[in-house]
């Protein structure tokens, strides 16, 4: 199978390599554009770990053929912080102790963007299926689901701020 | 110092609530890192020209090697070469020699023999991860079967086929067949005992299921060197093992890790790095060698299967005046740790309790199954599943109404195994007389009653709904050897202070705890305190973390040797401000000032420029724990641990639904007694994290393979290996409990193990009290529920 030339969007800059079929979105962001961020736990779809949003919508980077996606945008966990400044989610979980050995973070982080993009007010339920496909053996769920939820209200609260501030206006 | 005079932290354990760091809850220091994807696991990185390792296993219980034939392999595109026994120097080899634990009974590479499944023959290097595992399948095996024994009791019969180069399929201990604890008259205790009860407890196979599976890349380092980058839970146990195979000096080696994607004892029995070392040198390339998933769960040691017989000598007023217990511990093909978790089991087996006749047989059995070694509270957790859940229903009190009574009708939190007021009559004050160790009490025990919180919410009350109880404890570090941890401080020209360190955090926190005992102990900010692990080129000596050694042993060895440096520092300073070093303090600012006049103060970058540029001075320290070894008196089991016990108690509240045996735990209520928490949100994070894998292990975890007869398909993924999801987590309560050990740091006591272990026997005590059904093997599956529920009818209880 020859080699083909993929493009991708990557954290909002364009990105040129080139990929046998065979390679996953995975293996791409990891070995080609040395974007570590997403884990490699079982290849098999099963963990997580490898967790991306795909013009938006979290898939596990690991069964992905990343000749399939050429031209798409793909988000990783590398690009969330902004000039050093965390985001909401992430500074929830520092702040929530919602991190022990850190391997499924990355996942943990990108499926609850994708749940706040869609759903800025989820419910506790929203949080548990939006995490469910995540594995994690440290933590017990239960202080990521609190800082999802953390980070959902932190994003509310500056979304009425910013509207008080312009009288309403958004 | 190569002693703790458990005096010696006095100080500090005494100092109360003037604290300027120990007992909050600072943010870990990795936490930034992990949710920014820049912490480096080991397979992050990417050396230039990496080679990649695949295996050929054994598909055979246990079958001599007649012929290898790599010619195949060879023939695949990509592949540089193959390994066999004959490229391990040192071929065969045991990891707890270390610590004086022998025969070394385990190939790295099998020679004319396998005595398990997945046992690995064969290493293939390639350019490529597939090329390697193309060529490892094309590898060919010419076997002769041999007799197969899967069953620890039926390894001990007399004719079964012995497996052992030893000659024997039982570990040997000075002479005997078992670890022993032997306490008063057990006999004696039976013939006066008003009732003895009698229960068999078993245990399935466990998959550490780390989410970051084990593995290694080893890089050459052009001077006859190799760094071996590992997610390895022990630096210097992996190094140290590594050097005896490669039959290579120890400074040949270095092992950089630190960071690990989960670990729980399955990451330090050191079977990755000597084969990917051999491969590295070989070759001359970075070479990588990691777990595939399936890997990790069909063939790296798993928690031992345990088979536990208690017999119980018990008074109507419910105190227990004998316990006789034997113990069968599944080793596998090869000892690896389970040599210590038997003696471990031995050491447990009276539980938290006084009871004045004891006499326990702890098995080390081979078989030809998967090796078992160390996991999260090995030797320990089925134990207390069993003597806690035997302390239940053993009181007798059947007092369930029929199978499918409306539960509305029960008592919510009724306590069938005996009210929490029942077992204080065991718990031993100081000086009483325990089995095998006379350091325990209960003090979790005693305060429970007083803090655990009754739920009555969250039910449908359509399902039978029942309260469990369990205690247990645990204790801190490993019992034999010496246990040492060491640490080593020095101040940066900029008032920092580098701890320099070879132990590994697994994510429990350890970096961030010991920075705390550092900064403490210093007079300065968290924010000053620099860990730099793990790397054995650069960091002391530590035995590694496991046993829930890591805060209680290297905490200890980073206070001492930021003594030293205080010390140093007060002197420069004294020097700098013409006082008396006597006359100084600190104030956690950074500042060190004069006692009284405290506008005459100098800040730490000062006293650094002032140490290093003009007097000439190394703010500096050295510290080590290492405690006084003490093996168990053979015949007795006697010994002195010379190490503090954590003690826990949870109530599990559960429904059981009577129609499909499903058993959902609802909520749990944890207490801990944890020494002192030296960081409660990080203790926290241990006992919930902790709890979560006890109801895992509970409902879920076994690698028994779903063909029993043919011993066929195991589990491979996490899609069939079966883990509570987010929405399958109970609620929890917790308390933390502080009563300051008198050898810990700041008097903290290590708990990172048995978080695991109460709630099993809880969850199994809540079943019984909601429908009557003893639950006594793990995994606690709907069917033996149902079984159970038959039974009772059959027996007339429940129509």
């Amino acid at each position: 199978m020859a080699s083909q030339i993929v493009n991708l969007t990557v954290n909002g800059a364009d990105k040129e390599f080139i990929a046998r079929p065979p390679t996953t979105l995975l293996m791409a962001l990891r070995e080609a554009l040395h974007l570590t961020a997403a884990k490699r736990g079982c290849a098999q779809g099963a963990c997580g770990s490898c967790t991306v949003l795909l013009d938006g919508e979290p898939v596990v980077s690991c069964l992905v053929p990343v000749v399939t996606v050429d031209g798409a945008a793909v988000d990783t966990l590398e690009g969330r912080a902004s000039e050093g400044e965390l985001n909401d989610l992430q500074q929830a979980f520092v702040d929530g102790f919602a991190t022990q050995c850190g391997f499924c973070t990355a996942g943990m982080i990108m499926s609850a963007e994708a749940l706040l993009a869609r759903s800025p007010d989820p419910s506790r339920e929203e949080v548990l299926e939006a995490i469910s496909g995540n594995v994690c053996r440290c933590t017990g769920y239960e202080p990521i689901v609190r800082a999802i939820l953390d980070a959902s209200a932190r994003g509310r609260a500056r979304t009425e701020e910013a509207a008080t501030a312009t009288g309403g206006e958004i | 110092m190569t002693s703790i005079d458990p005096d010696y932290f006095e100080s500090e354990r005494d100092s109360g609530s003037g604290f300027n760091v120990i007992g909050t809850s600072v943010r870990r220091s990795d936490a930034r890192s992990h949710v920014t994807g820049q912490t480096e696991f080991f397979e992050d990185i990417s050396p230039a020209n990496l080679a990649y390792i695949a295996i050929h296993r054994s598909d055979r219980h246990h079958a001599t090697i007649n012929r290898v034939d790599v010619a195949e392999a060879l023939a695949v595109p990509g592949v540089i070469r193959a390994l066999t026994y004959r490229d391990i120097p040192e071929n065969w080899y045991t990891v707890l020699r270390l610590i004086g634990v022998e025969p070394n009974d385990e190939p790295v590479l099998a020679e004319d023999r396998v005595l398990y499944r997945g046992e690995p023959i064969v290493a293939v290097v390639a350019e490529s991860e597939d090329a390697a595992r193309d060529a490892a399948a094309a590898v060919v095996v010419d076997y002769t079967d041999l007799p197969a024994v899967l069953d620890v009791e039926e390894a001990l019969a007399p004719d079964a086929p012995i497996i052992k180069q030893s000659g024997t399929n039982h570990f040997v201990y000075e002479g005997h067949h078992a670890r022993r604890v032997r306490l008063g008259d057990v006999e004696a205790g039976f013939a006066a005992a008003d009732r003895v009860f009698e229960w068999d407890y078993r245990s399935a196979p466990i998959e550490h299921a780390p989410t970051e599976t084990t593995g290694c890349i080893v890089i050459p380092q052009g001077n006859g060197r190799l760094q071996i980058r590992s997610n390895t839970q022990a630096a210097f146990f992996t190094l140290d093992n590594t050097a005896l195979i490669l039959d290579r000096q120890f400074t040949d080696l270095q092992v950089v890790g630190g960071t690990v994607g989960g670990g729980f004892g399955g990451k330090v029995d050191v079977i990755v790095e000597p084969i990917a070392c051999v491969a590295a040198a070989l070759t001359d390339r970075p070479v990588k060698y990691a777990y595939s998933r399936e890997d990790e769960m069909q063939v790296s040691s798993t928690r031992a299967a345990e088979r536990i017989y208690i017999k119980d000598g018990v008074m109507d007023d419910g105190r227990i005046v004998a316990r006789q217990i034997t113990l069968y511990v599944d080793a596998g093909a090869y000892s690896r740790h389970s040599p210590y978790g038997t003696t471990k089991a031995a050491a447990h087996m009276p539980g938290p309790y006084t009871i004045p006749n004891v006499h326990v047989d702890c098995h080390c059995v081979y078989t030809n199954r998967t090796p078992s070694s160390a996991m999260r509270g090995f030797g320990v957790t089925i134990g207390d599943f069993a003597l806690e859940v035997a302390d239940g229903p053993r009181r007798g009190r059947d007092r369930h109404g029929p199978v499918g009574a409306p539960a509305a009708q029960r008592v919510p939190g009724r306590r069938s195994e005996g009210t929490p007021e029942d077992r204080f009559r065991h718990c031993p004050d100081r000086g009483d007389p325990t089995g095998g160790d006379a350091r325990r009490s209960g003090a979790a025990r005693r305060v429970r009653v007083d803090v655990v919180v009754d739920s009555e919410g969250g039910t449908t009350m359509t399902l039978l709904r029942g309260r469990g109880y369990a205690a247990v404890n645990y204790p801190t570090g490993m019992n034999l050897g010496g246990d040492p941890s060491q640490a080593l401080i020095h101040s940066t020209t900029t008032g920092g202070f580098v701890v320099s360190l070879s132990s590994v955090d697994l994510g429990q926190g350890l970096k961030t705890v010991v920075a705390q005992c550092a900064a403490e102990t210093l007079g300065m900010p968290f924010e000053s305190v620099i860990i730099d692990t793990a790397d054995t080129d650069t960091g002391p000596h530590c035995m590694g973390t496991f046993a829930s050694r890591g805060t209680h042993r290297v905490g200890n060895a980073v206070i001492m040797a930021a003594r030293e440096a205080r010390d140093v520092m007060l002197e420069v300073a004294a020097e700098e401000l013409e006082v008396d070093a006597h006359d100084l303090e600190t104030d956690g600012s950074g500042d060190i000032l004069v006692t009284g006049a405290p506008e005459k103060r100098i800040h730490v970058s000062d006293v650094a420029m002032a140490a290093h540029f003009k007097q000439g001075k190394t703010i500096s320290g050295r510290g080590m724990f290492l405690k006084q070894k003490s093996e168990p008196v053979p015949e007795t089991g006697e010994m002195d641990p010379d190490s503090c016990q954590a003690h826990a108690c949870t109530v599990a509240d559960v429904e059981v639904d009577d129609e499909t045996g499903v058993i959902e735990v609802i909520a749990l209520h944890n207490t801990y007694e944890v020494g002192r928490a030296l960081n409660p949100a990080m203790a926290m994070q241990q006992v919930e994290g902790g709890a979560w894998m006890g109801v895992s292990h509970a409902l879920f975890e076994t690698t028994e393979p779903y063909y029993p007869a043919s011993r066929e398909h195991g589990p491979v993924d996490f899609s069939q290996y079966l883990m509570p999801g987010p929405a399958d987590t109970p609620a929890q309560t917790s308390v933390l409990l502080e009563r300051p050990a008198s050898n810990g740091p700041y008097g903290a006591k290590g708990i990172g193990e048995m978080t695991a272990n109460a709630p099993i026997p809880a969850i199994a005590n809540a079943v019984y009290d909601a429908c009557g059904v003893r639950l006594t093997t793990m995994p606690f599956t709907p069917e033996s529920v149902l079984r159970g529920l038959d039974a009772r009818r059959e027996a007339g209880l429940g129509e």
